[in-house]
């Protein structure tokens, strides 16, 4: 059993570290003690800590002793080794006399080193790791691109597979999965709210997974092929589920009892066959809108009714169309493939109308590519963000090293005069560097793991595969190359400075290197500004962002509005449209009773809910096979939705309780349609087409309203379309309710007054939509936090480098600014001499950093939101801000150089 | 060229000879952890022994592997005359400094105490 093994990312850490016959036996020794002694003496998390920290001993141990000599050492040169490890020790005892100096070193190395860690966590989680399929890199989503109606990422019509699977030889297998639907899982207990996803039965077998226990689904459970020839009405097979492994823990206690039972979802019999494992996710991009999470496993099943459509409109919301997973045949290439997939989308454009009319083409995309590919601008940014925070804290702790040395002049030179050469002094910065470094690094690492949990937190929900975030092998591996490109960053400087001592500045009055360093320190500081500059424009231009998307009006008003969903689905009742409609308006009449309660609604997809519905319509005069160049948000509401939302109506009416008779066609429809339809306004009263329940009907517009961001605040909803719910009852519907109090203390009241009237259905998402609004707002905020809380820590430590070399330069002229005091300059201008040396190099920073920025602001790109990578109020603001910051930091020195006393300094 | 064993070197080798033939790793280290109260790791129980076995003083064999050990073989450490040579010497040294000194050692012990309490 997994859950018993040996924690995996010490015992990786110890197969990189080891080597040859050791590595097996220590191993091995670990293993036996940590299954046969440890774990059953002091059970799983005492055994867990006793083997990190065996593995962290080991590690040190072996270090140690290697490197100890094991005989009286020999004196003198030596091997590196012993030499190395003697000017660690000397290190640590030069640190131990200065523990500030140390201390801020150490402190600057972890903030910069965690950052950097605790990010590429988040990156190895999210994007580098393999999916946790079976040969990965092999798998490829396929999705219809629409060439008339630009869109991406459209769901294939299951038909259509069972021509690739016919035709295309590039692939080992096609596997399909529909929408995921919402149930609830009924039968003992309290009803509970499942999804449950829809697969062709040989997706577990594609994606190369198997069972945790149980099976997965075999061939002839609601296969595709069959059901399309589907020359005989086949017995139905028996109805089979697989369950997650979540669902399986939550509602299951994991008893393996649970395989060949019978549970009841939505009141009908299914068997279990399966559990799948609990890393298992079918991960799909998110804008493709399918849910992230499924409870529920179930094979398709076609009803030949389905595929007899296929001449007919398409039908989105309709069962047969849905995401396409594929494995490439051995050998096959990408290019291939997707030459292959251009040939037969050609054929289909020839023989199938509607194809040629939307301009369907069918691309190939690789899986891990398509599921993270949001997710990029987000982490490149970050780790762009964490590279510049690293390199700020570098500068700062080479500042540090090259004003101790200046410190250390006597000791230095002492030890150049006795006989010690450039190599000498040369390893034994370096050593010093290491030793700050690798203490950096450690308490990075505790830094890191400790904000990674609330980066987890913070992170948005359409970032994948967040949650299987940890320090494994790799982020320790990158910690340690980072700790080491750090060292060889900060540590140069001060090496070289330290190797190129002469003993003669023992006797020299002053330090001859002293200008040479001054310049170099100054360099440093300047650069330090500039990258500082880069990340508070950065901050700057998100800060825009977030702001200009919060005044974004979505279509509605958020405040004061609770959401919550249903799926109508039971047997024996809510069969028909007729029986659902009726539930929903005693549902919606009890809740409007509630108290507080200024309106009820219902709609058929909430705004911002991530769950799409696009229909072709067709405008007075088009055909129906025109219609398929058009595609709208096509969304049933009931009467009050409008008011309840508080959607604005812009011409004409709301829809009322007259509109539900059967016999007559109404629609509402939004600005950008009413614009399509007449372009010099008037839509009210035109006519639009559309297909309802399979058949193409004409509808009258009654009403324009204005337009609202179902899918995404950033970007402009396509045109859409509203009926009334009476006309296409859906099963799975979103009610809204507003209130006059709080919202949050409707949901007691609500489950109340739905208890009532159906005390099997679940209530689920039941949430603000000011809720909705935040989780949409998510990924920017992400963005803006992170990037913020790095452009702060960039302006501590630039100012405090800042203060450092001016403090320092101010320590260096005291001699000579006593003698100009001396000589009658007032304080005031030696204070402000030492604050323009001081602002020269901020100004010199901010310049360079403002030109940087030009370049790498255009990395945020898409994270932006209509304000430009260039914005000239951005990098105007963030320039003084910074130059505030770093007046303040010349000030403090200045003010103690116009307090030198004359006397005193120059005696 | 005068072969002294450092103090962690000897007590790898007496648990060697307390242990016998079935001396590998995890034996090694109950044994003096239980005897000396001393927690030790599995990394230097090994490099002790690697730097012992490269003088001479002791040999190696590889066991069987077992299911516990996720496959991996298990390593028989025994002491070789040159070995028990050194220790008997380290030994012999030992016990000849320490003979008829114990009542003066608990006496300058308790002394270091007596101020702090």
């Amino acid at each position: 059993m997994a859950r018993h093994d040996p924690p995996r990312a010490a015992r990786r850490l110890l197969q990189m570290l080891l080597k040859g016959d050791a590595r097996d036996t220590i191993l091995g020794d670990l293993d036996e003690e940590f299954s046969t002694d440890i774990l059953p003496a002091e059970g799983r998390r005492a055994a867990r800590r006793w083997y990190w920290a065996q593995a962290l001993h080991t590690i040190t141990d072996r270090a140690r002793l290697r490197i100890t000599p094991h005989r009286p050492a020999r004196a003198g040169a030596g091997s590196l080794m012993p030499g190395l490890w003697q000017d660690l020790r000397f290190a640590a005892r030069s640190f131990g006399k200065h523990p500030g100096f140390a201390a801020v070193a150490v402190v600057t190395l972890a903030l910069g080193i965690g950052a950097n860690t605790a990010i590429f966590s988040v990156v190895d989680a999210v994007m580098l790791r393999d999916l946790p399929y079976g040969d990965p890199d092999r798998l490829v989503l396929l999705w219809n691109t629409s060439s008339t109606a630009g869109t991406q990422h459209m769901p294939i019509a299951a038909p259509d597979v069972a021509d690739y699977r016919d035709q295309a030889g590039s692939f080992v297998g096609f596997a399909f999965t529909d929408r995921v639907r919402d149930a609830a899982l009924t039968g003992d207990g309290e009803p509970q709210h499942v999804t449950v996803a829809r697969v062709s039965s040989n997706l577990f077998s594609v994606l190369g997974v198997p069972a945790h226990a149980g099976r997965t689904f075999v061939s002839g459970e609601g296969l595709i092929p069959r059901a399309i020839s589907g020359d005989t009405a086949d017995a139905v097979p028996p109805n089979v589920v697989m369950l997650s492994y979540g669902l399986w823990t939550r509602r299951f206690g994991q008893s393996p009892g649970v395989i060949g039972r019978t549970i009841e979802i939505s009141g009908e019999p299914n068997t279990v066959v399966g559990i799948l494992p609990a890393d298992f996710a079918l991960w799909l991009p998110p804008n493709a809108g399918f849910a992230r999470h499924v409870d529920v496993w179930s094979p398709l099943r076609f009803s030949l009714a389905d595929f007899q459509r296929r001449t007919r409109l398409r039908d989105r919301d309709s069962d047969n169309t849905g995401a396409v997973v594929a494995r490439l045949r051995d050998g096959v290439t990408l290019e291939q493939a997707q030459q292959e997939m251009h040939a037969i989308a050609a054929r289909h454009r020839e023989s199938l109308a509607f194809h040629a009319v939307a301009g369907l083409e069918i691309q190939v995309v690789p899986m891990h590519d398509d599921v993270i590919g949001h997710a990029r601008p987000v982490l490149v940014s970050l780790l762009g963000a964490v590279t510049f925070v690293l390199l700020i804290a570098c500068i700062n702790v080479a500042n540090l090293l090259l004003a101790r040395g200046t410190d250390r002049r006597g000791e230095l030179a002492l030890r150049a005069a006795l006989g010690a050469n450039r190599g000498r002094l040369l390893r034994q910065a370096m050593a010093e560097s290491l030793l700050l470094a690798a203490a950096g690094s450690l308490a990075g690492l505790v830094l890191a793991q400790w904000s990674v949990t609330s980066l987890v937190a913070w992170a948005p929900a359409n970032l994948p595969r967040i949650d299987t975030i940890g320090m494994d092998g790799t982020v320790l591996a990158f910690t340690l190359a980072s700790t080491l490109v750090a060292t060889v960053i900060f540590g140069t400087a001060p090496a070289i400075d330290a190797a190129t001592r002469r003993g003669r500045e023992l006797v020299q009055p002053r330090n001859s290197g002293a200008r040479r360093r001054t310049r170099v320190r100054s360099a440093l500081v300047a650069s330090e500004v500039a990258l500082t500059l880069v990340l508070l424009v950065g901050a700057g231009l998100m800060l825009q962002s977030l702001a200009r998307l919060q005044r974004v009006q979505p279509g509605f008003e958020a405040d004061g509005v609770m959401a919550f969903d249903l799926t109508l689905s039971y047997p024996n009742e809510y069969r028909g449209p007729a029986a659902r409609s009726a539930f929903v308006g005693q549902l919606e009449q009890r809740l409007g009773e509630l108290p507080g309660v200024a309106a009820v609604g219902l709609i058929g997809r909430i705004p911002l809910g991530g769950r799409q519905w696009t229909q072709p319509y067709g405008l007075d005069g088009q055909s129906e096979t025109e219609w398929n160049a058009n595609e709208a948000n096509f969304r049933v509401i009931t009467k009050d939705y409008f008011a309840a939302m508080g959607t604005r109506l812009l011409a004409g009416r709301y829809f009322v309780d007259a509109d539900d008779r059967q016999d007559i066609r109404v629609a509402v429809v939004d600005e950008t349609m009413a614009r399509r339809i007449a372009p010099g306004g008037g839509a009210v009263g035109a006519r639009i087409g559309f297909p309802l329940d399979g058949q193409a009907v004409w509808a009258e517009v009654v009403g324009v309203v204005e337009d609202v961001r179902h899918d995404d605040l950033r970007v402009r909803s396509r045109e859409s379309l509203y009926v009334p719910y009476r006309h296409e009852a859906s099963r799975e519907v979103s009610f809204v309710v507003r209130t006059t109090a709080e919202p949050a203390a409707l949901v007691g009241p609500i489950r109340r007054a739905l208890r009532v009237l159906a005390p099997h259905l679940p209530m689920y998402n039941v949430q603000t939509m000011n809720d909705y609004v935040a989780d949409a707002l998510g990924p920017t905020r992400f963005a803006l936090r992170l990037i913020g809380v790095f452009a702060l820590l960039a302006v501590v430590l630039a100012s405090v480098g800042l203060y450092g070399v001016i403090s320092y330069a101010v320590r260096q002229r005291t001699h000579e600014i006593g003698i100009r005091m001396a000589l009658g300059a007032r304080p005031e201008s030696v204070r402000m001499q030492v604050v323009a040396d001081g602002m020269t190099l901020a100004g010199v920073g901010i310049v360079v950093g403002v030109g940087v920025s030009v370049f790498t602001s255009r990395w945020l790109g898409s994270l932006l939101f209509n304000v430009s990578p260039a914005d000239g109020w951005t990098y105007v603001g963030v320039s003084l801000l910074l130059s505030g910051v770093a007046l303040l930091a010349c000030y403090v020195p200045a003010r103690r150089a116009s307090g030198v006393d004359p006397m005193r300094s120059l005696r | 060229m005068a072969q002294t064993l450092g103090e962690f070197e000897q007590l790898i080798m007496l648990a060697l000879v307390r242990l016998g033939a079935g001396a590998y790793g995890v034996s090694m280290r109950k044994e003096i952890e239980e005897r000396t109260g001393r927690a030790i790791s599995a990394g230097a129980i090994y490099t002790a022994l690697e730097r012992l076995e490269s003088r001479g003083f002791v040999s190696s064999r590889l066991g069987d592997p077992t299911p516990q050990r996720r496959g991996r073989p298990k390593k028989f450490y025994q002491l070789e005359p040159a070995g028990a040579e050194a220790l008997t010497r380290s030994y012999t040294a030992f016990t000849e400094m320490t003979k008829g000194i114990r009542p003066k050692l608990d006496d300058l012990a308790s002394q270091t105490h007596a101020p702090g309490e």
